[in-house]
């Protein structure tokens, strides 16, 4: 057993049962005027950028998903989801460019591409005077095409007009997880996932779209076999210089570590560590193309306890990671393209009790910060970027949930990043913050 | 509490011998005098919370502390459960908890399961944060997780908690902690305790009010050092449910006893209802049992029972299924309901045990549906028939 290295921690005030923090109301009248005088001054103080209220598909449970649109407004379409108690969907992704890089509201025709993995009975062929085998209980991959109809008025939900099928690769296994669909151009182009015989003992598997336009895909390839233990939390990304970028947690024999693997000319490359062995856990990794490269972050443990780590692929290195401010964990680049002055990717992750967006720039630099303070454990969404800051909404359907919970729409204001020493936040700091 | 005691039996002088020596060994359970109050943390997630029961102050913990006290411990639990939380997020919020604790009882993990979190980084978790207490004082007490019913969408046969629940029982060993380990009671101590304890319905993972009474009673043994569980496991290679294991493999069980110790003695693997002829080794706190694979290599399905009992009088014994893995290259022949590879009258029973039941019925069993059409009928009955006889060793 690795053996972390803790830190002696001061002694703190002692929490109340729930870390949550309930401002006391203004009055209605006081909280007009602040309204208008913050409205005023974010308009005269922010730049002509671009703001974008992308829609996101949440596939979260076995037989319904969630079409969110702005803030917090959703739309359930569980009963146009095909009756398959079987299926679950984990993954989506905007099928079209315009969908994802338009300004406002969806429009009718938007997409989305769902995966998900679904069990199926597979029937043995039976053999001449042999006795009638069992059919095998196994995974398949599932894909499904769903398109969007804008509401009537742009604060609404629409509908969804179709949900299709569409052709998977032709794998069955025991165990199938994290089908991670790849889109270029606004088209389906790949798809990667785990497969094994167990979770334990679950290789790293890819299927290119074929170029025979007879057949959707490509023959499945192995980016990496089973590891000495769990091979998890896959994430994938199609770069602009036409390669693909997974990166995975790998169980290396000693701790998990971030593993990473590159296709380039058909071929992958060999799985390697993304950073150096520090014999602590490396979780969660998620990826974002960017011009010129992609960032990767994660959650790592250092000393007392978990951050999230940034690094950058400038097409041939990975940059030196670096700890990004206070505790944080399961962090994620959000769907929003077009947002501020950066031009970069907002990163959002659980920073003790609060929920904090770091502003990236397409070089891999944290720019600026905002926090939703003692937020509680459901996770938010990026809605919208501008010059004064992020938008976050939520709950996600199927997202855990935290009683008492205020989370809507909330628009956060950027600060600037502390400083080198002070970046060096420890947890404690921030669970005393969320505790005032 | 009131658990299962398969095959108990009157106690020799050399079981007492073993008793009082395993009695002195043990750690001390911890119960700080009745005269000065501890303040024991109740740390974790849903199930610490309270969810099903309504949370602080109905679930275990306030039960705990009030059984504590009947039982002459001057205790306060508090209730620091946060719904979902995984243990990543468990050790960046354990730190600024820890003042004026005397106890951490660290129960989580569940969701880690969920999360993408390899049980190798949830024991390294769950370690980070007992050192993290016992750095300040702090005396741990760790949990194994709740089972979840059958009906859970992810890990519904308890594999992956199993195997998580071990690495957790061999953390507490290595690191000489104290365990209470509602996981063993709960899957396997308690009759019918999905039916019982559980909420049931669209909830897969939490306790009823009654449920999170029996899951104080687990906390306050452990802390009283009351004995009421038998020799659990740790490492199980190949694991339960493993499918394609190799026909080489060598059957390795890990064993251990938080209480008064494992009767060294008494420990018998049987697999396919024969005595293995396993090499024992270890003491009475943690056996190592290894069997290796029979010349030719194991086929079918092999099935592993364990018969094994510790050292309280009377003895916590426990005796049946330990876990069932599927050879490589293995195909069943339809009937063959009973997974031994043939088809014959113990399938027949199985199915007339069963027949005439529809899916949603109590008696339904899905793997004696042999057609699949939600129904156990005569078209089963008639598939089985023809391959009567039939064997696929």
């Amino acid at each position: 057993m690795n053996r972390p290295s803790c830190r002696p921690i001061s002694r703190r005030l002692p929490l109340p049962a729930f870390p949550l923090v309930r401002p006391q109301p203004l009055p209605l009248g006081l909280t007009l005027v602040l309204t208008l005088v913050l409205a005023l001054l974010l308009t005269l103080a922010s730049p002509p950028v671009a703001s974008a209220e992308v829609p996101a598909l949440s596939a979260v449970t076995a037989d319904a998903a969630r079409l969110q649109t702005l803030g917090h407004v959703s739309q359930r379409f569980g009963a146009r989801l095909p009756a398959a108690p079987e299926l679950t969907l984990s993954a989506a992704v905007p099928l079209s460019a315009d969908a994802a890089g338009r300004e406002g509201s969806p429009e009718p025709g938007d997409g989305w591409l769902a995966a998900g993995v679904e069990t199926v009975s597979v029937a043995p062929e039976r053999a001449p005077g042999q006795p009638l085998y069992e059919p095998r209980a196994a995974q398949r991959l599932a894909l499904y095409e769903i398109r969007f109809e804008a509401g009537a008025e742009a604060e609404t939900d629409g509908t969804v007009s179709t949900v299709r099928a569409l052709p998977a690769p032709a794998v069955t296994a025991d165990v199938l997880r994290s089908p991670r669909p790849l889109t270029r151009d606004g088209a389906l182009d790949g798809i990667a996932w785990l497969e094994g015989d167990g979770l334990r003992t679950l290789a790293v598997r890819f299927a290119p779209r074929s170029a025979d336009p007879g057949s959707a895909w490509g023959v499945p390839e192995t980016v990496a076999a089973p590891g000495p233990g769990s091979q998890l939390a896959l994430a994938a990304a199609h770069l602009d210089d036409g390669s693909t970028l997974l990166a995975w947690s790998r169980f290396d024999g000693q701790d998990d570590e971030i593993y990473w693997s590159l296709r380039r000319e058909g071929a992958w490359s060999e799985p390697r560590s993304l950073a150096a062995d520090d014999a602590t856990p490396d979780v969660t990794p998620v990826l974002r193309a960017v011009p010129g490269g992609a960032l990767a972050a994660w959650a790592g443990y250092e000393a007392d306890g978990y951050r999230v780590f940034l690094a950058r692929w400038d097409g041939e290195t990975w940059s030196e990671p670096a700890a990004l401010p206070g505790p944080g964990s399961f962090p994620s680049f959000e769907a929003v393209t077009a947002h501020g002055s950066a031009g970069g990717a907002p990163l959002l992750y659980r920073s003790g009790p609060d929920w904090r967006v770091i502003d990236v720039d397409p070089a891999g630099h944290p720019v600026r910060q905002a926090r939703l303070r003692a937020a509680g454990q459901v996770r938010p969404r990026v809605t919208a970027v501008d010059g004064g800051g992020p938008t976050l909404g939520g709950p996600t359907l199927g997202g855990p949930r935290h009683p008492g919970s205020p989370l809507g729409s909330s628009l956060l204001r950027w600060e600037a990043l502390p400083e080198a020493e002070a970046a060096d936040e420890t947890m404690d700091e921030v669970v005393r913050e969320g505790s005032r | 509490m009131s658990l299962r005691r398969p095959n108990r039996s009157a106690p020799s002088a050399l079981l007492l011998a073993t008793f009082f020596l395993a009695a002195v060994l043990a750690p001390a359970a911890i119960a700080p005098t009745a005269s000065a109050q501890a303040v024991y943390l109740a740390f974790g997630d849903s199930i610490t919370f309270g969810v099903g029961a309504g949370g602080p102050p109905d679930g275990y913990p306030a039960e705990l502390e009030d059984l504590l006290n009947q039982r002459g411990v001057n205790a306060q639990v508090l209730n620091e459960g946060l719904p979902g939380e995984t243990t990543v997020d468990g050790r960046n919020r354990l730190g600024g908890l820890l003042g004026g604790i005397d106890v951490l009882l660290l129960m989580e993990g569940t969701n880690d399961i969920n999360s993408d979190i390899s049980p190798e980084t949830t024991a390294f978790n769950l370690d980070a944060m007992a050192d993290a207490a016992e750095a300040r004082d702090v005396e741990v007490v760790h949990a194994t997780i709740i089972p979840r019913l059958p009906s859970a969408g992810k890990d519904s046969r308890n594999v992956i908690g199993g195997q998580l629940s071990g690495a957790i029982r061999e953390l507490a060993h290595e690191e000489n902690r104290n365990l209470a380990d509602p996981f063993y009671v709960f899957f396997r101590g308690l009759d019918d305790a999905f039916d019982r304890f559980y909420l049931g319905g669209e909830d897969k993972f939490h306790l009823n009010a009654e449920g999170y009474d029996q899951l104080a009673e687990v906390f306050a043994d452990a802390i009283t050092g009351e004995d009421e569980v038998p020799p659990v496991t740790g490492l199980v290679s190949p694991f339960d449910d493993q499918q394609n294991t190799s026909p080489n493999a060598q059957l390795q069980i890990d064993l251990y006893d938080f209480g008064n110790g494992i009767d060294v003695d008494f420990t018998q693997l049987t697999i396919d209802d024969s005595p293995a002829n396993a090499t024992i080794g270890g003491d009475s706190r943690r056996q190592t049992l290894r069997v290796n694979a029979p010349a030719g290599g194991w086929e079918c399905v092999v099935i592993v029972d364990l018969q094994a009992r510790d050292t309280a009088v009377p003895a916590n014994a426990r005796d049946g299924q330990l876990v069932q893995f599927v050879i490589q290259g293995t195909r069943f022949i339809q009937g063959d309901i009973t997974r031994d590879c043939r088809v014959n009258g113990n399938d027949l029973l199985d199915l007339a045990r069963l027949f005439g039941s529809q899916r949603g019925d109590s008696r339904y069993r899905g793997f004696a549906d042999i057609n699949g059409d939600d129904s156990i009928d005569g078209t089963d009955l008639a598939i089985l028939s023809s391959n009567f006889g039939q064997s696929s060793k």
